[in-house]
């Protein structure tokens, strides 16, 4: 416990001593804040002007702020986590390795998830103090909106939390098998994009037969994709499956990190 | 030359991993994968024999043993995750967070899943590209009763079932029981319940609207039609027939009747036709437009209620897409109690061209009339129908103000002669009385509440007060009031103000560290 707590500490200094902390939530705040912005303005408009969504003169749904502001605006910032995690994970274990400092860790007799654990959290409070500003734009459509649909609406809140825990469990995997900051991002960016786009393949698979057995492959991605189990959630529909995928994806990549970062002590 | 064999052996494994994931995608073996499965099935084993005892001098060292135990250790926790992924897969459960409840099957739909008498095979003929809440929709009814026994079929790939069923239009779900068959498009929770009531009922209920007199027509699908609500009374389980009640009379199966909004005036002998079905326990729904005599009225004074001569105008309250002056009346104003109106507390139904009505029955009246809706107050008769006609409006003192009665409903308790008990049920007379027919229209059906109202309409009217309302679930539609000065301060706080504190703390720390 002593040691994960003093590797947080000094990871979670290291953040806001360099200007990676501050890049990252003035990008993300200003961001966010700007789609929060422009999405409201419009879902204003647009419901002074007409009642709901309409297809050849027929109201096909009336607007409601989950569908048009806010479902909108969390799924733009799940894509836009793919780019500010890596930016936050990439130099956890990279930054170690290019300054020889990992050998001090490599040599000492602490254990290797401590470490990646303790690493692991101050990442998490940097996301944290990340999406502090979308749960202001939460509160503003929960005390101006009529008929808000809190409980969806939080929902898709955490829904954003977890996704971006589950990024950073991969982004400190990523990090933990090269030295070289800039191909941690890359391979954190893309194994977050596999995941946030492997469901789309579903649309093109059926059943495979493998080894004698039927296997519902289209429903394997489905389940593999983090787009899916995110969408269920931010529609206020969460499902066990849901949050044993995030729960199973953190759990596989930190304990990859450290299966990693073994290795490297008795090479 | 051990470097190059090397090097052949992982393009060799790179080839046989694109092979096998093609392999699975495609599904059909074909040049390009045999290829790949060859030739790099070849390479790989080149590769591998070639530096076999490299590889066992790299794996017999610290490190070799150390990445081998990491890639195990990867893979039997691979192996964990997927198991335990399977497992919650196979025991999901939903918790529906949304206000409105959307992903839960209505009480309604539980009470007709209690009572399905026996097993319904229900079999949904969904391609496997999107139709998910349809699928979802469809287990909810499976989770909830054992007695449904879903199947999917995606017509794409199965178009031989799709053949043997009938079916040519994607998202047709197919109900049979007993031999008894009923197919629905689009699966909503309406229609569903609706299809499995009607296909589990032994007797077939019929609402037949007449015809001959210019009256709105149900297989009319322009805006002036009514094939919307035809389709909403087919998926409540209900047969929408015409009628000529000159030709062949008011028939025995007739549940409901249906004047709507007929253009010329009913002959003597269809109005005494009416009144003998009426006064045999008969239900009908009289939907009389204003300024059109229909010869109805006489009737309908008998039993205590009439249209007012004139139109409704409301210059306040009124939907502005549809006209300029307030021809179009957005009531408000419901009897609480009442089947037909109850659920519209809180909501508004638009009644384009109304006429008012007045109730005049008395206390000698064997039944009741209930006022169902009125306009609001700012609302007025206009009476004065020529000037009206040549685009004149006018308010005068002697125009009726509102509210105005715009629908209501009649019911009389049939008495049954003691000797007559055992040959028919005691029943009960039920008329529904409205100013126009636009509302239930095409036109105007599904602005703002006005199918629940027509729905509600014709289940009173057809006694089926055990089948009420099964309202496709949505969110509630929901607005922002924020002032432009409060937009301005989210737009200047959250974009500028926020991110601008962010970057000067930033440049700070980076500038003390630097020194």
């Amino acid at each position: 416990m002593r040691v994960m707590s003093a590797i947080f500490w000094k990871e979670f200094k290291g953040y806001f001593l360099s200007p990676v902390a501050y890049v990252v939530l003035t990008g993300f705040t200003a961001i966010s804040g700007w789609l929060f912005y422009q999405l409201l303005n419009y879902f204003i408009r647009i419901t002074s002007i007409m009642q709901g969504y309409m297809v050849k003169g027929q109201i096909m749904r009336e607007w409601t702020l989950v569908d048009d502001v806010m479902t909108p605006l969390y799924r733009n910032l799940s894509l836009l986590l793919i780019i500010m995690v890596p930016a936050v994970t990439m130099r956890l274990f990279s930054e170690e390795k290019k300054l020889k400092t990992e050998e001090l860790l490599l040599t000492c007799p602490i254990r290797m998830s401590s470490v990646v654990i303790g690493k692991y959290l101050a990442s998490l409070v940097v996301l944290f103090l990340m999406l502090i500003p979308v749960g202001v734009y939460l509160a503003i459509i929960l005390i101006y909106g009529t008929e808000p649909d809190p409980g969806t609406i939080t929902a898709g809140y955490l829904g954003l939390f977890l996704v971006s825990f589950s990024l950073a469990a991969i982004g400190i995997f990523a990090s933990s098998l090269t030295e070289n900051q800039i191909i941690a991002f890359f391979v954190c960016a893309v194994t977050g994009l596999f995941f946030f786009s492997v469901g789309l393949a579903s649309r093109s698979v059926g059943t495979v037969k493998f080894f004698g057995h039927s296997l519902d492959f289209s429903e394997l991605l489905r389940q593999l994709s983090l787009m899916e189990h995110y969408n269920h959630i931010v529609a206020g529909r969460i499902q066990t499956t849901d949050l044993a995928y995030f729960l199973l994806i953190i759990v596989f990549f930190l304990f990859g990190s450290r299966v990693s970062a073994e290795s490297a002590r008795w090479s | 030359m051990k470097k190059f064999t090397q090097i052949l052996g992982l393009i060799g494994l790179v080839g046989l991993g694109v092979g096998f994931v093609a392999l699975l995608i495609g599904q059909k073996a074909n040049p390009f994968i045999y290829l790949h499965l060859l030739i790099g099935g070849g390479l790989a084993l080149l590769g591998l024999l070639s530096n076999l005892v490299g590889l066992r001098d790299y794996f017999l060292k610290r490190a070799g043993k150390a990445y081998s135990g990491a890639v195990l250790q990867m893979l039997i926790l691979l192996a964990i995750v997927f198991l335990l992924g399977f497992i919650s897969y196979q025991h999901d459960r939903v918790f529906d967070v949304t206000s409105n409840r959307i992903y839960q099957l209505s009480p309604q739909t539980e009470e007709i899943l209690r009572q399905l008498p026996g097993e319904i095979k229900v079999t949904a003929f969904l391609p496997s590209v999107g139709y998910d809440e349809a699928r979802q929709l469809l287990q909810l009814y499976q989770n909830q009763s054992p007695r449904i026994k879903l199947e999917f079929i995606d017509p794409d790939r199965h178009p031989e079932l799709a053949e043997a069923s009938g079916i040519s239009t994607y998202g047709t779900v197919v109900f049979d029981y007993q031999g008894q068959r009923t197919r629905i498009v689009d699966p909503r929770e309406d229609r569903v319940s609706g299809a499995l009531i009607k296909v589990s009922r032994k007797e077939s209920w019929a609402i037949y609207f007449i015809t001959g007199h210019g009256e709105a027509d149900p297989e009319q699908q322009d805006k002036g039609g009514m094939s919307l609500i035809k389709q909403y009374l087919e998926s409540q389980n209900y047969q929408v027939k015409p009628l000529q009640i000159s030709a062949q009379g008011i028939p025995e199966d007739a549940r409901v009747i249906v004047a709507a909004g007929p253009r010329m005036p009913y002959q003597q002998v269809e109005i005494e036709a009416i009144d003998h079905y009426l006064g045999k326990g008969g239900d009908a729904i009289f939907m009389l437009d204003p300024m059109v005599p229909t010869n109805l009225e006489a009737l309908l004074q008998g039993y205590g209620a009439a249209p007012l001569v004139g139109i409704v105008i409301d210059p306040v309250n009124y939907l502005t897409g549809m006209d300029a002056v307030g021809l179009t009346v957005v009531a408000n104003t419901f009897d609480p109690n009442h089947e037909i109106t109850r659920e519209l507390k809180g909501k508004l139904v638009a009644f384009p061209r109304t006429q008012a009505l007045r109730i005049t029955a008395g206390p000698e009246q064997a039944g009741k009339w209930i006022p169902l809706v009125y306009s609001s107050a700012s609302s007025f008769l206009e009476t004065n129908l020529e000037e009206f006609r040549q685009g004149r409006l006018y308010q005068g003192p002697e125009n009726p103000k509102g509210p105005l009665l715009l629908a209501c409903a009649y019911s009389e308790e049939l008495m049954v002669k003691p000797w007559e008990q055992d040959k028919k049920k005691p029943g009960q007379i039920r008329i529904a009385l409205l100013g126009n027919t636009f509302f239930m229209r095409n036109m105007a059906l599904e602005i703002y509440s006005n199918y629940i109202m027509a729905i509600n309409l014709f289940n009173w009217a057809a006694g089926e007060q055990e089948l009420e309302t099964i309202i496709p679930k949505a969110r509630m539609p929901s607005r922002v009031f924020i002032t432009a000065r409060q937009t301005q301060l989210i737009f200047y706080s959250s974009v500028l103000i926020i991110p601008e504190m962010l970057c000067v703390l930033g440049l700070a720390v980076w500038w003390w560290r630097k020194k």
